[in-house]
């Protein structure tokens, strides 16, 4: 697979290795660290953004900075972010419009972004970010293992959502239908 | 309503109207969200899927499960609008029925958010634990599988339930925009049941006896 020259297949494999390093948690390449976030890459392009306690405005900013910063240095498209909220506790309403301002800047410089977080109110400002972005290749999940796919995808995140919306209502309809004409 | 062509507009107002006519309340600017975002023709085709979803669920279940299902599966998303409206139309579908407040008040939605998935699933079962909920927690319990631990849908009602995740998933993409703020006390019951302001008065003196009992007790 390593070897294929197809672009599309290349992408998966770098992107495949890449989960599989960072969520058997291998050690970061680089790191840097706040009070509230700590940023670290690991070798194959994924960058996580742990961020946790009270997430106020102040934080964000130096978070945006330093992000801002290191995505710079890479080339567009070569990096897929990863947003963990697992620890956030508090996040006020200046820090989630800073995080949507950094999410509309690195929309266009990140492959792909995933918002994860164990908490519903969480994931609600996550979506509330990724919205008002507005990022398609952005979307948040409950856990790093269901941002797997998502990170090695391509569709925009609005259409995979309205096509899953549909295929279940199809599925209702067909079932519908079958018990009327079983009937 | 800027952004939006003359087209757009006329039908943000006609669908309004239309919410304000059938439903009762006014959705302010997510009907506006969806037509910025889908099109004149994909937010008819999401209101229409939403109809579709509802009855279909309604029918299944009745009114109280179906409402009660569609606001846990808006908590999972993190839609504070859908989940306090819709738990809020639960439970008024329940009084107006039976006369008796259901175990889930909309004023614990917001703690009940800010928990961990699995504590937020343990106290849901808690709340719904008396034998005359045995049957909404089931399609609870199981809907919490479908939708966190990639369950495929085998039983008789998992295509409903996949169908009422599915099609919230996408909605509170919209309905977001009021949803990241919404507060219990601020939004109508939402879905279609146009509740009288005599039912809205009796359930909310039961609902503050009953929370009164519970601050004593």
């Amino acid at each position: 697979m390593g070897e294929c020259a197809h672009e599309r297949c290349r992408q998966n494999w770098a992107l495949r290795r890449t989960r599989d390093r960072v969520f058997s948690q291998s050690l970061p390449k680089t790191t840097d660290q706040h009070e509230a976030w700590t940023l670290s890459e690991t070798e194959h392009g994924l960058l996580t953004a742990s961020l946790r306690g009270d997430f106020d405005e102040a934080s964000a900013e130096r978070l945006d900075l330093t992000l801002r910063d290191r995505l710079a240095a890479v080339p567009p498209g070569s990096m897929v972010l990863l947003f963990d909220l697992n620890e956030m506790r508090r996040c006020s309403v200046g820090a989630r419009e800073v995080l949507a301002g950094l999410q509309r800047h690195v929309g266009g410089l990140a492959r792909r972004t995933a918002w994860v977080t164990n908490r519903p109110i969480f994931r609600g400002i996550a979506l509330w970010v990724c919205h008002c972005a507005p990022d398609s290749n952005a979307r948040t999940f409950p856990t790093a293992a269901h941002a797997n796919g998502w990170l090695e995808s391509s569709g925009a995140r609005e259409i995979l959502l309205r096509e899953s919306a549909g295929e279940w209502v199809g599925r209702l309809r067909g079932r519908a239908i079958y018990a009327k004409e079983a009937s | 309503m800027s952004g939006l062509s003359l087209v757009q507009r006329s039908f943000v107002s006609a669908m309004r109207a239309l919410t304000r006519l059938s439903a009762g309340y006014d959705m302010g600017p997510i009907q506006e969200e969806m037509v910025r975002i889908h099109g004149v023709r994909g937010a008819f085709r999401l209101m229409k899927l939403g109809a579709e979803v509802t009855s279909t669920l309604v029918d299944a279940v009745g009114d109280y499960t179906a409402q009660t299902l569609i606001g846990i599966a808006a908590l999972w998303n993190g839609c504070r609008y859908c989940v306090i409206g819709h738990i809020y139309s639960a439970n008024l579908h329940l009084y107006k029925k039976t006369g008796k407040i259901g175990p889930l008040d909309e004023d614990s939605l917001i703690d009940l958010m800010y928990m961990t998935d699995t504590e937020s699933y343990e106290e849901l079962a808690k709340t719904f634990s008396g034998p005359e909920d045995a049957e909404l927690w089931s399609l609870i319990d199981r809907m919490f599988q479908l939708r966190f631990h990639d369950l495929t849908p085998r039983e008789g009602n998992d295509d409903l339930l996949k169908a009422t995740l599915a099609y919230w998933e996408w909605l509170n993409e919209c309905t977001i925009i009021l949803g990241v703020d919404a507060k219990p006390g601020h939004v109508p019951a939402l879905g279609y049941m146009r509740p009288s302001s005599e039912l809205i008065q009796g359930y909310e003196v039961a609902r503050k006896a009953a929370r009164a009992a519970a601050t004593e007790g």
